[in-house]
């Protein structure tokens, strides 16, 4: 129809015209009509299909194991698990890395996205923001559980205590305290702030079908809201405010993230790409994740509407930048560690990729261990393996997205490794150079916090409607009369 | 403090010191221990004694280790009966010395006071019988040489400080030959450079023991030909210097070209390093060792005599003191005590706690033999021996009991109990025993003599008139007892070569067309005593940096021709039997040679020596050389590789330094032409202030440290005492094996250059107390700060155990509690009261032994004054026997550790450097660069090329 | 509940929507809208003055700055513990926590806010409880409810009818 035919890519005008009033391009959805949108969403919250609880169980599964090895390492004390003198961080903070990561692209889709105009993220952003929510959730736990006496970890808050013993605010793990736990506090009121109209909704779908226990539940969660222009004026204001705020604050968190390294002395760590390098990492691995769980989501859920091929296309598009982007940092280190003349970053930068060097060693020999794995590993997986997305046919091509991106996020794992655990193998005195190998606590952690993240999600993905209805509904044609044109 | 006062109040803090004497080895170290709530918590050497002068070696740091081991023999047992009361243990011995018929023969240990006197008294007592001295790492082929070339049948006083040059034939001085702490003292006082000098080393040996890495060359020889090479230097020597004409046409044999290929170095080197030799007088030649330990050992030492001899070194560096109060140690004694044993002469066998059963070749039959007489034990630690005994009568360890020993003409060292008997073992004092059952042969026994005291205090009537002190017995007793001993000087006399030498002829070793092997001494595990010793197995040997294991030393060429890789298994095989353990890469030994260390592989001493490691002394077979002594080198060994790799545990995280200068060497030529220096490490200029300038900051006390890696021989003395004064936990091999380990303080070796031409360095690193430490900025919560004292201050109790700070240690001296450690007991009760134990989750460090700081400063203020210079000593400085550890104030500029450090003005600096200068965490820990005589390849080596 | 007396309708379609709030404001009467989403015409329609949220968030985003840097501070010099020679008052560090909480005071101002305001606005816009028990409002329809008194309720279901309403409510209470 009329409509439709405005929102097409318009060959002479050399782009997609946009008509406010018929909603964005992309979403097949603006020829929905608003009734639809809320049946095609309630829908996705029914009761779930068996293999949905068989899913939630392995998640689970994972979820006890790290519980479980957490207890060990609590009780036996942190020596259970691989860390050991030199090498003091390990698996915990190349995870707490890792998702912190994971959580940026939420914000990101949400936040810059939002302030952008980029249209195609309504479909996906209330996904993206849970995952935001649950990653930070997982990350926040690392931190706490790595230290040696987890029970005091609150220490690190700044209280008034009996003795007036303040906090050192020089360190940079303390900027982690607030960054991570401010960027949390915010990522946790953004989501909330959106599902209020969709719990309106919620409320009066299920009062409207007589679903008196869900209307129950509901009720108390839209908080009285009526949808009344009184109440959009401050909420859609808010909403562009918190969207404002939230745009500084995820760039600044992995940036001060990426300072628990740079800050230090360590060679391979005391370098001021770090802060853009890490930014641009959380952005890749987030991204991939958010393809890793939403190309599954959309099938199962038939979304092809929703999460349309034009979603899928832009955020690889995404990811092939981000990838660029990454491995331009990892050429960069390389070059700094050569052009800095500094024995101890050259060492570092030849041990990552070839192992030690012919002339430490007492006889001249050379070998390869865990940290080369980690390093290759990571250069495949985060440079070479996105390149395919290049091609219009490959990012069409739902499977082909889905594995690249699998890669990406084991790639981006490494990365963090190879960050973390390299580079304390060998600092700067020769005679406390070590290895590290994982035991099984770290593993079984590690496990567990995968399965706490999807938990989490598979949780939020039958009880919160996963996709924003109300914006669905705003980039929607409004049901009009007469064609808008005779206005 | 002196003997027990009578107002004795026990404040946790509350030092008192007792002098006693160190009865870990033959050497007998005057030691002071530390009693602190009843309970002795730390050796130190006794500062008034002339041998050590208030330094240790690592023994005896660790000897706390005997007095508080969990394995001590905790109550009297029989093997029929298992445990006994005291009473019937007692009838039980009585009764069979009584049916034994005189047959008795006592087994101890070499005496050198009143003991010996008592044995024989106790012998005669019981109704005759004998006594059998047992030292393994026994000296006798040099006293049987010296008796031969000089007939005076003692060990000489070698004054090194005296030599211009010394040569050492093998012997490992500076380990367990003589007195480590002298040796150590008066060799380095000999060659660490000095007033733009330095004397030369020289090491002529097949392997490179701790001692020899001090050397400034080492001359490598064919296993076994020490005696050639020394006569072949005499040779040259005495055509250079004349004299001695008589010995030319014995020498001739033994011209350079001839014996070049025996030796296995050429002959021009032979000529050089002799002329070198010749033009130093006086100089020094010495040799010995178990390395040196062939068939042809006294030939050996005869033919160093002469080389000493010819250089004029005689009664100049080699001093024969009068008389000599040492017992005959022979092993010739055990080889007949074994025959008589087998014989039945011997109807009941004393042992103390000497462990020939462990020590000795099992084909000379002591196990057997042991089977044929009841035998008594009177140890007090768990061993072998005291394993196969009948009848086990716990003996108190000499922290808890009275004795003596005169290690030197003139210097007696009194022994007093510091402590009540640790009250966990129902022990009695080896001589009460055996005064009570002599008593109960013969009533008439030791007349008026209830205790060993009563003795004792009757020998030294007999003292106090030789040595002329008058006045009351008591007063003189209270005397000693707070000197330690009486400690005269040692009566000399002239020695002159005799003749007869010319008679002993020096058998050409037969050169094995395989590998031979050398059962090498071991500075920690020495005879293998120390292995009971948790800490003697936790800290590392300082050359092979491994911990709780042996290794087989193979060179790496020869390895890789059999194909055998480092950390592999191998079997080694001898005509005894075959032993499997770690090939461990080292550039330190002749490539026709393997060496593997004396004193691991018990079975039977106790929880921390059992199953650790091989014993060697498996492998040899029963020879001896001319003295009577076993031969310890020159066995045939067939080494086999089984291709699985091995799992020792070494704390070497790299063998090389990477050219990073973290133990830094100049040469004398460089120091000389004053190259060195001239700012050379000038640090950058500062954009903040200086935290001097911070209100009440270094004022008066900036305590500061400088090491003198040139003094330092690796001994390891400092490291025991740390874990000894800081109760540091050990945590044993598998968690060592992880990085575990808790040593706040630690030896780095690195090796420089490759094949004979390579170089050892040692550095003791522990935490530099950066005035900018990394640390202190990246701790969340302030557990560490820079203190005002400029100490980097650790809170354990605030630290929540992030290990930030430990990633951001450039020196890496942070130790984690990974887990809650224990100290088994009794060993808890050595704890030092005046330091904290930490708990799981906490990081530690050194903190410049802060509550001796404390202690000290409290003295001070009582005083009304400040701490003077070198009032305060921290514990690894207070027990280095070379005084390379220099502790002190760096706001005063007189103090000592400003003079050496130079801080104020750099541009004078010569050998002083800071690690990593370029990272500014500016540590008040000073370094002098060792010093040597030349340039080694390979040393520059770094991190740029690959 | 506050006293409602007016006349409240559901329309189909935004358009229909629009033209009766303009109609409405001509009779001087200022209705309030129901809405399933927020619509740029209803607001052009209703032309009424923008949240004044963004204030709030820039009032306490301050507060947040001056916290931030007083904070680290003040227990910086309340004891005086130095690190690594950096000095006792460093700026650059305490910017890291000024900032975090600029942006983390800012955020929960603005949700505090935002709430604050929409309910007092809905309280002094009292609804008839027939909008209430409408539940379709959520999902597909527009809402306009005017309030007004008896003598005009002809006048204004006459506006909505003629604009197509789909059903017209009166409510007195």
């Amino acid at each position: 129809m009329h409509a439709a035919a405005l929102n097409q890519y318009d060959a002479d005008a050399g782009r997609v015209v946009i008509d406010e009033h018929l909603g964005h391009p992309g979403i097949e959805a603006t020829t929905l009509d608003y009734g639809q949108i809320n049946d095609d969403m309630l829908a996705m919250l029914e009761k779930p299909h068996p293999s949905y609880f068989l899913l939630l169980l392995g998640f689970l599964t994972a979820l006890v194991l790290g519980v479980i090895s957490l207890a060990i390492q609590v009780d036996v004390g942190i020596g259970y698990s691989g860390i050991s003198h030199p090498i003091m961080w390990g698996f915990y903070i190349t995870n707490f890395v890792f998702w912190v990561g994971i959580g940026h692209a939420g914000t990101l889709i949400s936040a810059v996205f939002y302030l952008t105009r980029a249209p195609w993220r309504t479909a996906i952003y209330r996904s993206a923001e849970a995952m935001t929510v649950f990653a930070v959730m997982t990350a926040g736990l690392f931190p706490i559980l790595h230290t040696g006496r987890p029970w005091l970890a609150y220490w690190l808050i700044p209280y008034p205590n009996e003795r007036m013993l303040w906090v050192n605010f020089k360190s940079p793990l303390l900027w982690d305290v607030f960054a991570v736990s401010t960027y949390m506090t915010v990522s946790i009121m953004f989501f909330m702030l959106g599902l209020i109209p969709d719990m309106a909704i919620l409320r009066d779908e299920a009062l409207r079908r007589g679903h008196k226990l869900k209307a129950l539940i509901y009720t108390p969660m839209a908080l009285a809201w009526r949808g009344t222009n009184h109440q959009w004026v401050h909420y859609m204001r808010g909403y562009l405010i918190f969207a404002a705020l939230a745009t500084p604050l995820v760039f600044s968190v992995h940036s001060i993230v990426s300072w628990d390294f740079a800050m230090s002395s360590v060679p391979g760590w005391h370098t001021t790409i770090f802060a853009p390098y890490f930014v641009a990492g959380a952005i890749f691995s987030g991204l991939a994740m958010v393809m890793t769980v939403l190309i599954p989501v959309r099938v199962v859920f038939g979304l092809e509407q929703y999460i349309s091929t034009h979603v899928v296309n832009s955020v690889c598009k995404v990811i092939i930048f981000t990838s660029m982007v990454v491995g331009y940092a990892y050429a960069t280190e390389f070059f700094i560690a050569w052009y800095s003349g500094s024995p101890y970053e050259r060492a570092i930068f030849y041990f990552r990729p070839f192992g030690d060097m012919t002339s430490w060693t007492l006889t001249g020999d050379h070998n390869i261990t865990f940290p080369q794995i980690a390093f290759w590993l990571m250069v495949f997986c985060n440079v070479i393996a996105p390149i395919p997305l290049w091609r219009y046919k490959v990012r069409h091509n739902l499977v082909a997205v889905w594995i690249i991106c699998g890669l990406i996020n084991v790639g981006m794992w490494f990365e963090r490794f190879n960050i973390v655990g390299s580079s304390l193998q060998h600092e700067y005195d020769p005679a406390s150079w070590g290895e590290y190998w994982p035991t099984i606590v770290e593993v079984g952690i590690t496990v567990g916090s995968f399965g706490f993240f999807f938990t989490l999600f598979s949780l939020f993905a039958k009880t919160l409607p996963p996709m924003a209805i109300m914006e669905l509904k705003e980039a929607a044609n409004p049901p009009m009369k007469h064609s808008p044109k005779e206005h | 403090m002196l003997v027990p006062p009578t107002n004795f109040e026990y404040a946790p803090s509350e030092a008192y010191n007792y002098m006693t004497t160190c009865r870990e080895c033959d050497a007998a170290c005057g030691m002071m221990v530390t009693v602190r709530e009843h309970r002795a918590q730390k050796a130190e050497g006794n500062p008034n004694h002339p041998l050590n002068q208030g330094a240790l070696c690592a023994r005896g740091q660790a000897s706390m280790q005997a007095l508080y081991n969990p394995d001590r023999q905790a109550a009297p047992s029989s093997k029929a009966g298992g445990a006994l009361t005291w009473e019937q243990g007692l009838q039980e011995f009585t009764q069979r010395l009584n049916t034994a018929g005189g047959q008795v023969v006592y087994l101890g240990r070499p005496e050198t006071g009143t003991h010996k006197a008592f044995v024989a008294e106790w012998l005669q007592a019981v109704g005759g019988g004998r006594k059998v001295t047992f030292d393994l790492l026994s000296r006798n082929a040099l006293i049987e040489a010296n008796r031969i070339a000089f007939g005076k049948a003692m060990v000489p006083d070698y004054a090194f400080e005296e030599a211009q040059m010394l040569i050492n034939f093998s012997s490992d001085f500076l380990e367990s030959w003589g007195n480590q702490v002298e040796n150590s003292r008066r060799f380095v006082n000999m060659h660490a450079y000095q007033d733009g000098k330095r004397r030369e080393f020289v090491q002529v040996s097949p392997q490179v023991s701790l001692t020899a890495s001090k050397a400034d060359r080492w001359v490598v020889i064919n296993p076994g030909t020490e005696g050639v090479m020394a006569l072949a230097l005499a040779h040259v020597v005495r055509n250079q210097k004349g004299g001695y004409d008589w010995l030319e046409r014995y020498l001739e044999a033994y011209a350079p070209e001839k014996v070049a290929a025996v030796v296995g170095v050429e002959a021009e080197k032979i000529v050089e390093l002799a002329e070198a030799f010749s033009n130093e007088t006086p100089s020094l030649a010495l040799g010995g060792g178990p390395v040196a330990a062939t068939e042809a050992a006294v030939e050996m030492q005869v033919a160093i005599n002469i080389l000493n001899a010819v250089a004029g070194n005689l009664n100049r560096t080699v001093v024969f003191p009068e008389f000599s109060p040492a017992e005959d140690t022979s092993h010739q004694q055990i080889v007949d005590l074994i025959q008589d044993l087998n014989a039945g002469r011997v109807k009941v066998l004393v042992v103390d706690d000497s462990n020939p059963l462990y020590g000795l070749p099992p084909e000379l039959g002591m196990a057997a033999a042991l089977q044929k007489a009841y035998v008594v034990s009177l140890s007090s630690l768990k061993s072998e021996t005291a394993g196969a005994a009948d009848l086990v009568l716990p003996a108190l360890t000499p922290y808890e009991s009275w004795g003596d020993a005169a290690p030197r003409a003139g210097v007696r060292s009194l022994q007093q109990p510091v402590m009540a008997p640790v009250n966990v073992f129902d022990a009695k004092a080896r001589e009460d025993v055996m005064i009570t059952v002599a008593k109960g042969v013969r009533r008439s026994a030791f007349e008026g003599i209830t205790t060993y005291k009563d003795y004792l205090q009757k020998a030294w009537m007999q003292v106090q008139s030789e040595t002329g002190r008058s006045g009351l017995f008591d007063n003189f007793w209270v005397s000693v007892l707070e000197e330690g001993g009486v400690f005269g000087s040692t009566p000399t006399t002239n020695v002159e070569l005799a003749n007869s030498v010319t008679r002993v002829s020096l058998p050409t070793p037969a050169a094995n067309e395989g590998l031979t092997l050398l059962a090498s001494s071991s500075l920690l595990k020495a005879d293998g005593s120390g292995a009971n010793k948790p800490w003697l197995q936790e800290v590392p040997d300082p050359m092979s940096q491994i911990v709780w294991d042996s290794w087989l030393e193979i060179h790496p060429d020869t390895a890789k021709e059999m194909g055998i890789d480092d950390r592999d298994v191998v079997e080694v095989t001898t005509s005894q039997g075959t032993l499997s353990l770690m090939a461990y890469y080292y550039y330190g030994i002749h490539r026709n040679a393997v060496a593997i260390p004396i004193g691991q592989g018990h079975e039977g001493s106790g929880a921390a020596a059992d199953g650790f490691g091989v014993n060697v002394m498996t492998l040899l077979p029963a020879k001896q050389d001319a003295s009577g002594n076993l031969v310890f080198s020159g066995t045939a060994v067939e080494v086999k590789g089984t291709g699985s790799k091995g799992y020792t545990v070494n704390m070497d995280g790299n063998p090389r330094q990477a050219g990073r200068d973290i133990a830094a060497a100049t040469t004398v030529a460089a120091l000389a032409s004053g190259e060195e220096g001239h700012g050379g490490h000038k640090r950058r200029t500062e954009i903040y202030p200086d935290r001097a300038e911070t209100a009440g900051y270094y004022k008066p006390y900036r305590w500061g440290m400088t090491i003198d890696l040139d003094r330092c021989t690796g001994c390891s003395a400092c490291v025991v005492a740390c874990y000894a004064d800081n109760n540091i936990p050990v945590v044993g091999k598998e968690r060592a094996a992880v990085g575990r380990e808790m040593s706040w303080l630690r030896l780095e070796r690195y090796f420089e250059g490759y094949g004979d031409e390579f170089e050892t360095r040692i550095v003791p690193m522990m935490c530099q107390q950066c005035g900018n430490a990394g640390c202190e900025p990246v701790c969340p919560v302030y557990a560490t700060y820079h203190n005002p004292e400029g100490i980097n201050a650790m809170i354990y109790n605030r630290c929540v155990g992030t290990r930030y700070c430990s990633n951001n240690c450039a020196y890496k001296v942070r130790r984690f509690n990974w887990f809650s450690y224990e100290f088994p007991a009794p060993l808890d009760q050595q704890l030092n009261s005046t330091m904290t134990t930490r708990e799981k989750g906490v990081m530690e460090k050194c903190n410049f032994c802060v509550p001796r700081l404390t202690y000290a400063k409290r003295q001070a203020k009582a005083l009304g004054r400040d701490l003077r210079d070198g009032e305060v000593m921290t514990a690894c400085q207070q027990t280095c026997p070379t005084q390379a550890i220099t502790f002190g104030n760096l706001s005063d500029p007189n103090s000592r550790v400003s003079q050496l450090a130079m801080r104020d003005d750099m541009e004078q600096r010569d050998r002083q450097y800071e690690v990593f200068p370029e990272l500014n965490f500016k540590p008040a820990v000073t370094y002098l660069k060792k010093v040597n005589t030349r340039e080694v390849g390979g040393h520059s080596d770094s991190a740029e090329h690959a | 509940m506050a006293k409602f007396t007016g006349v409240w309708a559901s329309f189909a379609h935004l358009d229909e929507t629009t033209e009766t709030i303009e109609e409405v404001r001509t009779k001087g009467v200022q209705p309030t809208v129901l809405s399933p989403c927020p619509r740029h015409e209803i607001d052009h329609a209703l032309g009424e003055p923008q949240s004044i949220v963004p204030w709030i968030a820039l009032a306490f985003g301050a507060l947040g700055t001056l916290i931030g840097y007083s904070l680290p501070a003040w227990t910086a010099s309340d004891w005086v513990l130095p690190v690594s020679g950096k000095p006792i008052l460093a700026i650059p560090p305490f910017t890291v926590i000024g900032f975090e909480l600029t942006i983390l005071m800012a955020a929960f101002h603005t949700l505090a806010g935002l709430a604050l305001l929409a309910v007092i606005d809905t309280l002094r816009h009292p609804m008839p409880a027939g909008v209430k028990k409408y539940l379709r409002f959520q999902r597909d329809r527009f809402g306009v409810v005017v309030r007004c008194d008896e003598s005009r309720l002809d006048e204004f279901m006459e506006i909505m009818k003629k604009n197509g309403a789909e059903e017209v409510h009166v409510e007195r209470t």
